[in-house]
């Protein structure tokens, strides 16, 4: 099998170019090894090559993020590898973010696969654990050594488009990815084992960790309400009778606006609602019970509001990965934003 | 209450003359077979197949599986479907291991098909998932009677489109009836013959110093002894009932991974695996079945966790098993129940299919601080590539999928019936890389 090649990422103390005052340095390439390099190209042996080392400061990355990933993508993508490399950053801050910035560019715009190393605490882990592979590493670069003989076989196998493990075989931090595969007992068994286990004061292991969401915080108080434009959203599924713009009734890959001008209540025989998780047969007999188009414009007819916003936003809540929720709301909130809503009446179902 | 399950190992089901069973081999008088289906006047024609194991057939629109079975005697054959009315989970039934009679076909007018879609493979990964894929399958292909078609009809309106019209919910009772008719059918074969082997099931009195453990099953769309249970109050459900036939599916529209299905809950795997260490282990002291995605209300959900969480307390249990039926409305009550069950000192363990999520996401619609024991049915928003078959049962169409069930498919293993089932049969888990 012939040589990986590697492409190895330094920041600017690493690739020998200076230490803090040098942390504006714009990205620059080395053919072959430097620095730590010499260790990687040890720990790789006869299994790979590190053909070029691509290096940047620190600070110049993070400030001009766009164009710095552009020349560091270029300059690698010139030397074809099977595999980036990059720090290990241990705990250094700065670095653990660049690292794990041009590892997920490589890997999402190259299609190159990546590993780096970090200190569990280093703020890069959880912003790029997901996008590449981070081997955990000590606080300093005294444990580069070890480090990198943790990172070289993970990443020949990543190399070699070989299957990669659990996060404890492998040697690596959690990515917080679920995959699906066959284990050796049924669930029922596994369940039972694991309650005689709780039921005899042992620790157990849960197969699903609780995860931690954003909280969102509540804004402050709209001051004079009668002034103000008030949108409706809705997750509850509520779209024109026939379904024009398709909406699915479970997994929504979309969300649609509908224009509420010119009209003051949705009635079952112009509406019905397609969301495929609830019973919708008091939504479809009076479809405001979901959108309460009626009340809001009763509330602008006497003032309460200062007006209705004219367009609905609709999307079905079934099936959602929070992941796709969020893009919705994200895309929903910045066509709101620009359209100068102050406030939204967001119903669920 | 002893019951006792006489199984009849069978190896191969082939169509011959006349009905009967004999060294392992089940033959199916297919005549007759149909001729017991049309009787009801609820289908216009059935078309009855065999799938074995191995074979490279492609099972589509699967609506519900059961495993043949027999009563003799006093006993009552699926009550309320084809026996008279009368509680089961006691005395003798004959069962015939490793066969399945499996429902397939097309939706009668107003049923809703968006999670309808549920595949069998014979062959290859699909079989490998799929509980049935390795069961020598009776697949019986109905096409209704025309006037479960007419979408013209008052009846045909779908006003919940999560079950459907009342013409489409009349139609999958028909075919659960029709279904379970050919099990005692076939399963009336062993009548006379001695068993491979009789398991007992009994709750024996047990050493009072293990700890008592209780069962908390969530149902959607379950018929038990013939009735609907939406929207009753949690009931406490002998084990045995459950094995002996009383659960029944009632609707085809929901994940095919995860849909609640006759035959899984015949051969309950948790239910089975908490009797194998009852008297070591643990004291089984009886299961607690309560209905879940029929309440939207808050309020009445904190009722509904609060009135199962008290039969437990009534059972003076210590211990819990808990699984989920998938979904998002039934996952509150799922976690409702663990958190009121840690709070009143019942230590609990849940099976959980991953209905939901990227592989990026965390998958939960909901969830307490107390669910710190859990154990995955698989992730079934995850791809699976089946291979393309060489014969289709059940459509020529897929309902919501691209492509055609002829040719080779990517789905996601939710529409793999069976295969991530909150009984805990299947051996897919996801894991956290």
């Amino acid at each position: 099998m012939s040589k990986v090649r590697v492409v190895y990422y330094l920041n600017q103390f690493f690739a020998g170019v200076g230490g803090e005052d040098r942390a504006d340095e714009a990205p620059g390439v080395r053919e072959g090894t430097v620095g730590p390099g010499l260790a990687l190209q040890r720990a790789l042996g006869d299994q790979g090559e590190v053909v070029a080392t691509v290096y940047c400061g620190d600070n110049y990355i993070s400030e001009h993020a766009e164009s710095a990933l552009e020349q560091v993508l270029e300059s690698v993508s010139k030397y074809q590898p099977d595999l980036v490399v990059a720090g290990p950053a241990f705990n250094a801050g700065r670095y653990g973010l660049a690292c794990g910035q041009v590892c997920a560019a490589v890997q999402e715009r190259l299609n190159v696969p990546t590993v780096t190393g970090m200190y569990p605490e280093n703020p890069g882990v959880e912003l790029y654990r997901s996008q590449t592979y981070i081997v955990p590493t000590g606080i300093s670069a005294a444990s580069m050594a070890a480090a990198l003989g943790r990172m070289v076989p993970l990443g020949l196998k990543l190399a070699r488009g070989e299957r990669i493990g659990l996060p404890a075989e492998e040697g690596y931090l959690p990515r917080g990815l679920r995959f699906t595969d066959y284990v050796e007992q049924p669930a029922a068994v596994r369940a039972v084992a694991m309650l005689l286990k709780r039921l005899r004061g042992e620790a157990v292991e849960t197969e699903w960790p609780l995860p931690q969401y954003d909280r969102v915080a509540a804004p402050p108080p709209i001051k004079d309400l009668s002034k103000a434009t008030v949108a409706l959203v809705s997750s509850g599924g509520v779209v024109p009778q026939g379904n024009p713009g398709r909406m699915e009734s479970t997994f929504a890959t979309k969300w649609l606006k509908y224009s509420l001008a010119g009209i003051d209540d949705l009635t079952g025989e112009e509406w019905l609602s397609v969301h495929g998780g609830y019973d919708t047969t008091r939504a479809n007999e009076d479809p405001d019970r979901v959108v309460p188009l009626d009340v809001l414009r009763e509330f602008e007819a006497q003032g309460a509001i200062g007006r209705l916003f004219d367009s609905y936003y609709v999307t079905v809540g079934s099936g959602a990965a929070t992941t796709t929720a969020k893009r919705f709301g994200q895309e929903i909130a910045r066509e709101l934003t620009a359209s100068g809503v102050d406030a939204v009446i967001l119903t669920a179902t | 209450m002893r019951l006792e399950l006489a199984s009849f190992a069978a190896r191969d089901v082939r169509f011959s003359d006349r009905t009967r069973f004999e060294d392992g081999v089940l033959s199916v008088d297919r005549e007759a077979v149909r001729r017991l289906i049309l009787e009801s006047g609820n289908f216009e024609d059935v078309a009855v197949e065999i799938a074995r194991p191995g074979e490279a057939t492609r099972l589509i629109h699967v609506m519900d599986a059961a495993e043949p079975r027999f009563k003799p005697g006093n006993g009552s054959t699926f009550p309320g479907f084809v026996g008279p009315r009368k509680t089961v989970g006691e005395g003798r039934t004959h069962r015939l291991a490793g066969i399945a009679v499996v429902s397939v076909g097309e939706p009668a007018a107003g049923e809703p098909t968006y999670w309808r879609e549920a595949i069998v493979d014979m062959a290859g990964p699909g079989a490998q998932a799929s509980p049935f894929g390795s069961t020598v399958n009776l697949v019986l292909d109905f096409k209704p009677h025309p006037r479960y078609l007419d979408r013209d009809q008052p009846e045909a309106a779908m006003h919940n489109i999560m079950i459907g019209s009342p013409v489409a919910q009349r139609y999958n009772h028909a075919v659960r009836a029709a279904e379970l008719k050919t099990a005692a059918y076939l399963a009336r074969t062993t009548e006379h013959l001695e068993p491979d082997t009789l398991q007992v099931y009994e709750l024996a009195p047990a050493d009072p110093t293990l700890p008592r453990v209780v069962y908390f099953l969530q149902m959607n769309w379950i018929d038990i002894y013939g009735e609907n249970t939406d929207g009753i109050l949690p009931s406490l459900i002998h084990p045995n009932e459950i094995l002996d036939g009383a659960l029944v599916n009632a609707v085809s529209n929901h994940h095919a991974s995860t849909r609640s299905c006759t035959y899984l809950n015949q051969n309950h795997a948790l239910i089975r695996e908490l009797y194998a260490h009852h008297g070591t282990g643990l004291n089984f002291v009886g299961v607690i079945a309560y209905p879940g995605a029929v309440i939207n209300e808050i309020d009445q959900k904190n009722m509904l966790a609060e009135y199962a969480v008290k039969l437990a307390r009534m059972l003076r249990a210590q211990g819990a098993c808990s699984s989920f039926y998938g979904g998002g409305h039934p996952c509150v009550e799922f976690m409702l129940i663990c958190q009121k069950c840690e709070q009143a000192g019942i230590t609990t363990v849940q099976v959980m299919p991953e209905s939901y999520g990227t592989p990026d996401d965390p998958g939960f619609v909901h969830f307490v601080p107390e669910a710190v024991a859990i154990v995955s049915a698989g992730r079934a928003t995850q791809r699976v590539d089946l291979p393309a078959p060489s014969k289709v049962i059940g459509g020529r169409e897929f309902f919501d999928l691209p492509g055609v069930p002829t040719d080779s498919v990517s789905v996601p293993y939710r529409y793999v019936y069976g295969c991530c089932h909150s009984s805990g049969y299947g051996r897919l888990a996801a894991r956290q890389y």
